[in-house]
């Protein structure tokens, strides 16, 4: 059970405000696009647009091609997208993140927000739609392998993306992450944290089997400084791109870190912060 | 170079250990799987390949701390005297030195000098014979001119002397002979606090079914904790006790025939006076042989020898019992039986010229009476190992027999009822022959080197033929007689101080230091120990350092 009853319980006993999920100045949320049978506007097609939203009349009449969009029930469009290379097998990395976004997938859909889900490692892989009821089968799905590469993720439109990763990526900028609009959910064990290890160890990459011996506790200060440094730097970049960057810890409950994070996330909001541009 | 221990060379491969824990540490290595080693590798690349050369840089100071340690323990000396110039040794052949292992001493100045000549007194000798024993002390010589006699005849530019720098043989001044260059005292000097064992005995006599003998050993000198003295019969170390003044054990000593106890002490002192030897009275189950056949004398055997059988053969006996003494007794205790006063002194005076004296003298008429034993105990002087026996007890002294010591013999006596038979109130002496081992056995200095050279050839126990110069137990090539030979006397030297010897001697010498305990030279020097010790100590400090760094 990813979806735990504990996390529900835990977010009813706070009064969550959750991010209005369409206040950019003038929206409505009946504006917000989506599949109802309501006609809503024209659109320029754009590579990516569903073919068969193509008006072929206005095109005939027009030379031009135009997709019709239509209204919708949902009040926000939200993808969670979930590292799933091997890295995140680590101390059972990967079910914790499946457990955020179980919890954040239920807390989003009781606001009326559509939640898609996406798995990311050397591919991306769209995962479609996640209902409630699909929930457990869609995220059971999910297995770790290969390494991380966060290339494939494309630019959020219309849509708030989460990043739930360790973020092992080599060479990782964050302006790839600002550009592409993401919030970062940067989970981590204590143990890569704080290079919590001991003894004579030879260490494997659990992503490309590099090995290498060392004594942990000799590199252990060098190691925290830099990990730091790392972090500061996307903390900051993403900050000053109007996204939230949050390391979650596996030692502390998830929920308590998500609850910890959506807080800020509604501060940015209330600030007159915007989700996208 | 040269190392004065050479000993903790052997502690050398020691130094490995930094390398062998490194390498025992990196075989039992821990695999453990990691999600980012990239991002270790990429960011500490700089930071591990520096911290592997330190680590390396580390293992590397911690063998030199190892190697400078074992050297330092080593003690490393130049070799002094290479080239061309050798060393001449001549050491002090006086009787005060013959507490010392002079081989051993000259073997430790070989690891250091290159030893062209030796000399004890004014002889040439090597070392392996003075290893052996083959050197001769009891001399009173003049040190210094045992000395200047070979360097006459064979000059030498470096010379080490060997002395234990007694005052009684070294002269006021030290005129050494133009040419000597180099002079080295080996000085031998110990604490010299005269112990030795100045008396040990048993009495009663050993192997006496369920009696318990009492050894005592006096000791004589100045007794420091640690000094131990040690108690040996046949060879076999019975008590090994605290010194004191004087030790008392009781055990039980089984044993037959004739044998000899040693008192050794461990501690300071000559080795001569340190060991003492003793004669052990044996009576065990002994065979007797007897000419007299009378239920009597069965009782007086009984009374004597819980255990014991009749032998036809006096010369395969171990007690003989008999009312004349039978002649070709050697080493045999003999219980005579003498009815009266007159077969008595005959027999003394035959074989026993001594108490043949004093009981002529003493010794008359009707000896039947218990006054007539009383008068003959106290004839011989009798010496009890309890109190003086007043008459009536020795008179009720029917059934337990009693044993006086006279001299060095003893005498049991026994007042047997009247009635019985013809040896009713005899005198029956048991004399514990050993009998010329007794007559030569009276303390100390018993063998001399005069009445050594009278006697003849000596054996030592184990058969070898030796001149009796040592403490021990000899045997008589002619006769087979034991002879003892016991020092124990106190030994009183006066020896010069260090300073004293440099002010004698006509050219500057060192002054080398000596162990007294080991026999050897000194095992630190600090010409090299200091610094390597020091350099061991700052080799720890910049690897400390380093760590931090």
């Amino acid at each position: 059970m990813y979806l735990e009853k504990e996390a529900i319980d835990f977010f009813r006993r706070y009064d969550l405000e959750l991010p209005a999920t369409a206040n950019r100045h003038g929206d409505d949320p009946s504006r917000i696009l989506g599949r109802n049978l309501e006609f809503e506007q024209y659109n320029l097609y754009y590579p990516g647009d569903d073919i068969r939203d193509i008006d072929w009349k206005v095109y005939g009449r027009t030379d031009k091609l135009f997709v019709k969009k239509y209204g919708s029930d949902i009040s926000a469009n939200v993808r969670i997208i979930i590292d799933n290379s091997a890295s995140m097998g680590y101390r059972d990395k990967l079910e914790t993140a499946k457990r955020i976004a179980a919890i954040l997938a239920y807390l989003l859909q009781s606001r009326k927000a559509g939640v898609w889900l996406s798995t990311v490692n050397n591919t991306y892989r769209d995962m479609g739609r996640l209902t409630l009821g699909g929930l457990e089968e869609t995220l059971g799905r999910i297995t770790p392998s290969d390494s991380t590469s966060l290339r494939g993720i494309p630019p959020a439109r219309n849509k708030v993306v989460f990043l739930i990763s360790d973020l092992w990526v080599t060479d990782l900028e964050p302006r790839f992450l600002t550009e592409n609009r993401v919030h970062v959910i940067h989970l981590l064990t204590p143990e890569e944290l704080e290079l919590r290890l001991h003894g004579n160890l030879e260490m494997i990459d659990m992503e490309n089997d590099k090995r290498l011996q060392i004594i942990p506790s000799t590199i252990r200060e060098l190691y925290r400084e830099k990990l730091r440094e790392r972090t500061d730097g996307f903390r900051a970049a993403l900050s000053e791109a109007f996204l939230l960057y949050d390391i979650f810890s596996t030692e502390v409950v998830y929920y308590a870190n998500l609850k910890r994070f959506l807080d800020r996330l509604s501060v940015i909001l209330r600030r007159g912060k915007r989700w996208h541009s | 170079m040269a190392f004065l221990n050479t000993f903790f060379l052997y502690f050398l491969p020691l130094a490995a250990i930094p390398l062998i824990i490194s390498l025992i540490f990196n075989m039992n290595r821990k695999k453990e799987q990691f999600p980012s080693l990239d991002f270790i590798l990429n960011i500490l690349k700089r930071e591990l390949s520096d911290k592997r050369i330190r680590m390396r840089i580390r293992q590397v100071l911690r063998m030199l701390v190892f190697l400078c340690a074992i050297l330092a323990f080593a003690s490393p000396v130049l070799s002094h005297g290479g080239g061309e110039n050798g060393w001449t040794v001549i050491a002090d052949d006086s009787a005060s030195m013959s507490r010392f292992d002079i081989g051993k001493v000259i073997a430790g100045l070989k690891g250091q000098y290159r030893i062209e000549k030796i000399y004890t007194g004014g002889q040439p000798v090597t070392q392996e014979s003075l290893s052996e024993g083959g050197y001769s002390y009891g001399a009173e010589t003049d040190f210094g001119a045992a000395v200047a006699g070979v360097l006459a005849g064979n000059p030498a530019r470096n010379i080490i002397l060997i002395s234990d720098a007694q005052k009684s043989s070294i002269p006021k001044e030290f005129r050494l002979p133009a040419g000597v260059e180099n002079v080295k005292f080996v000085l031998l000097n110990d604490t010299n606090r005269n112990l030795y064992i100045a008396e040990a005995s048993v009495y009663p006599m050993v192997g006496l079914p369920g009696v318990k003998s009492v050894i005592t050993v006096k000791i004589g000198g100045e007794i420091h904790p640690g000094d131990r003295g040690k108690i040996l019969v046949s060879g076999k170390e019975i008590a090994s006790e605290e010194a004191k003044p004087m030790i008392q054990l009781t055990r039980f000593i089984e044993g037959n025939g004739a044998q000899f106890g040693e008192a050794a002490l461990d501690g300071d002192g000559f080795t001569p006076d340190n060991h003492y030897y003793f004669p052990l009275i044996s009576a065990g189950v002994p065979a007797v042989y007897t000419d007299i056949k009378s239920p009597a004398l069965m009782r007086v055997l009984s009374a004597l020898f819980p255990k014991y059988y009749l032998t036809q053969s006096f010369q395969n006996s171990d007690v003989i019992i008999a009312g004349t003494l039978p002649k070709p007794v050697t080493d045999k205790p003999v219980l005579l039986f003498c009815e009266n006063s007159d077969t008595f002194g005959r027999v003394m005076e035959r074989d026993l010229k001594i108490f043949c004296q004093f009981s002529k003298k003493d010794v008359t008429g009707d000896i039947q009476s218990v006054y007539g034993v009383l008068n003959m105990i106290k004839a011989f002087r009798v010496e009890t190992a309890f109190e003086n026996i007043a008459a009536p007890v020795i008179a009720k002294a029917a059934d337990t027999p009693l044993a006086y010591r006279v001299k060095n013999y003893y005498l049991f006596n026994f007042s047997i009822s009247a009635n019985e038979d013809s040896l009713s109130s005899s005198v029956f002496l048991l004399l514990l022959c050993n009998e010329i081992f007794m007559e030569y056995y009276s303390g100390r200095y018993i063998l001399d080197g005069e009445s050594a050279a009278k006697a003849g050839v000596f054996y030592d126990l184990q058969g070898n033929i030796v001149t009796p110069a040592h403490p021990g137990v000899y045997r008589e090539k002619e006769t087979g007689k034991f002879a003892v030979k016991n020092l124990g006397t106190e030994s009183l030297f006066e020896f010069y101080t260090p300073d004293e010897i440099k002010a004698k001697i006509s050219v500057p010498a060192e002054i080398l230091e000596y162990e007294p305990r080991t026999d050897a030279l000194k095992s630190f020097r600090w010409e090299f120990t200091l610094p390597l010790m020091a350099l061991a100590l700052l080799l720890i400090v910049v690897e400390t350092v380093w760590v931090k760094g």
